[in-house]
């Protein structure tokens, strides 16, 4: 069994007592905390070089529960190394953490900007100032234990603003140089106006029809170019995916929901619009008499499950690919302070760069996807069936 | 991973809180993949609106209405540059016609030179020769007259000298009359030789 003789640690205390803080091994952080250190500290041939043992060894079986206690590093064998290791690195709510929204953005370690929330947890990363004071402990809506409506900022809200103001700045621009009358020049400007054509002729265009899709186009340009903006901010490292909520996702179907239906009903009316859900069928009378209640109730529910999985599959595909992503560079953490961390961490390494731009190619194809199938479910509602 | 399946409750749930009933805030900790707190929703529904009220009127406005101007723009000039070829083509077409007419007016114009300096050349040559002949004629009569004077004074001298030979031989002078009968004999004698 290879573990590493680390005798040499116990004259570095310092480092050992932050072993047992809160640690964050996101995106390629150095190896474990202390090990990581300690190898730049002149001990490389002591670490490089694997003792064989059957077990523990006896000081450290000795000296282990007191070492703990002490908050000094303690040899321990591999296998017991990495169940901690994973313990900590790949626990459920850990890795959930680095996908899902929070109130602080994260920093690489090396940074040194550490704080510590209202829980009394230390995080690496910038704390997103409380403007308006409330925490979940204390929200505006609700009580500690069903906080309904908590009414602070968070990573989410703050990468959704600046998501808009992106947006904003680069289509105003792109607006003011269109209407110029000029020729496009340039990288940005040709960039900008192949997607807005290719979303206007390519998808909105065939989906909705050639006489109604001019009136959703706002909608449709903006819903693209917001999902496409907010999961291409989740693929900058230490940001986050506001697409990877439900929150975010299951308003912006329900903004189509609202769209699709408002538009059917202005088009044929509120009994035309339900009427148009059931397609027409050439039935005998008795068979009419049974089956379109039961054609309707199901067309009703399937109109609100499409939108319902339009959501969830934008969802699940941004929060899935994160915690892939998160799963990957925890395995890192998984490795650290064994042996298998030099041989294995290039290949992680590697597994996330390739992973990272897997995820950069779902970024697009999700903003389409969601786009496209909003035009078609508009589409739809504006001819009967 | 056990949390990571997705119970069939929260889906369940997430469904009726996705079609508007409710939306449910995050209760269950951390680890709740289908947390979907009010707060972030109500801030993105904001945001996406005005987002689209912004973008809406200062870019995807000027936007598509640049892009259509500019396809106008592109449909106007081809229409113009088709109907340009045409008109050209039109055009080429009648210079070549008005060009194959003058090669021809100048080819009649030619033909006609042509026909006009053979025509002067005819008639010169008639002149000439007419003229020409008209010199021979009179030559031709001159000689003639002067031959036929030559004749006479010749056949007048020899019947003369003949006479007076005759005469001297005969002895006797013949009469005047007899002397013109002679001579006109021996010239009409001296002509058809």
């Amino acid at each position: 069994m290879l573990y590493f003789d680390d005798k040499d640690k116990t004259k570095d205390p310092d480092d050992h007592g932050h072993d047992h803080s809160h640690s964050d091994a996101k995106a390629g952080a150095a190896p474990h905390d202390g090990h990581g250190h300690e190898n730049h500290d002149g001990h490389d041939h002591d670490h490089d070089a694997p003792h064989e043992h059957g077990g523990l060894t006896a000081e450290a079986d000795h000296d282990l529960s007191h070492a703990q206690e002490a908050g000094e590093f303690v040899a321990k064998p591999m296998t017991e190394q990495l169940q901690a290791n994973m313990a900590k690195h790949l626990e459920v709510g850990h890795l959930m953490g680095h996908v899902q929204d929070a109130y602080y953005f994260e920093c690489p370690k090396a940074l040194g900007l550490s704080f510590e929330d209202d829980h009394g947890h230390e995080h690496n990363g910038i704390p997103i100032p409380n403007i308006t004071g409330f925490t979940k402990e204390t929200p505006m809506i609700g009580t500690a234990e069903t906080p309904i409506f908590v009414g602070r900022l968070s990573k989410f809200m703050v990468l959704e603003l600046v998501a808009a103001i992106l947006l904003t700045l680069m289509f105003v621009w792109l607006g003011k140089k269109i209407q110029s009358g000029d020729r496009p020049k340039g990288a940005i400007w040709n960039l900008l106006e192949s997607f807005v054509v290719f979303i206007r002729d390519d998808v909105v265009r065939p989906a909705v029809g050639d006489h109604d899709y001019q009136r959703f186009l706002p909608f449709l340009l903006t819903m693209f170019f917001f999902i496409l903006s907010l999961n291409l901010l989740g693929a900058i490292p230490y940001l986050g995916s506001a697409t990877g909520s439900l929150a975010v996702t299951g308003v912006l179907a329900l903004l189509t929901f609202g769209v699709v239906a408002g538009s059917g009903i202005q088009k044929m009316g509120f009994a035309g619009f339900l009427k148009a859900q059931v397609p027409s069928m050439d039935l005998p009378p008795v068979m009419k008499v049974i089956l379109l209640p039961l054609m309707f109730v199901i067309e009703i529910f399937g109109l609100f499950v499409k939108h319902a999985v339009l959501a969830i599959r934008l969802f699940a595909n941004m929060f899935a690919g994160h915690l892939v992503l998160a799963i990957f560079v925890g395995f890192i953490g998984v490795l650290a302070g064994t042996l298998l961390f030099y041989p294995f961490t290039p290949v992680i390494v590697l597994g996330t760069i390739a992973f990272s731009a897997l995820e950069l190619f779902v970024a697009f194809l999700q903003a389409y996807v969601f786009t496209f199938l909003a035009s078609l479910f508009i589409g739809s509602a504006q001819h009967a069936h | 991973m056990v949390g990571l399946s997705i119970r069939f409750g929260d889906f369940v749930v997430s469904q009726f809180a996705l079609n508007g009933c409710l939306l449910l805030a995050s209760s269950e900790g951390p680890a709740n993949p289908l947390a979907a707190p009010i707060d972030l929703a109500l801030w993105t529904l904001l945001v996406f609106l005005g987002l689209m009220f912004v973008l809406g009127k200062f870019a995807w406005k000027p936007i598509i209405e640049g892009l259509n101007a500019r396809e106008k723009g592109i449909a106007d000039n081809i229409e113009s540059a088709a109907r340009a070829q045409e008109e050209a083509q039109s055009s080429l077409k009648a210079y070549q016609e008005k060009l194959a007419a003058a090669h021809d007016e100048a080819a009649a114009v030619i033909a006609e030179a042509r026909s006009d300096a053979a025509a002067a050349k005819e008639k010169l040559m008639a002149e000439a020769n007419e003229e020409a002949n008209r010199t021979r004629q009179k030559g031709l009569a001159d000689v003639e007259a002067a031959k036929s004077a030559a004749v006479r004074e010749l056949a007048e001298a020899s019947v003369d000298s003949a006479v007076s030979l005759a005469s001297n031989i005969v002895g006797r002078s013949l009469k005047k009359d007899d002397h013109a009968k002679l001579i006109e004999d021996s010239v009409k004698r001296f002509a058809g030789s």
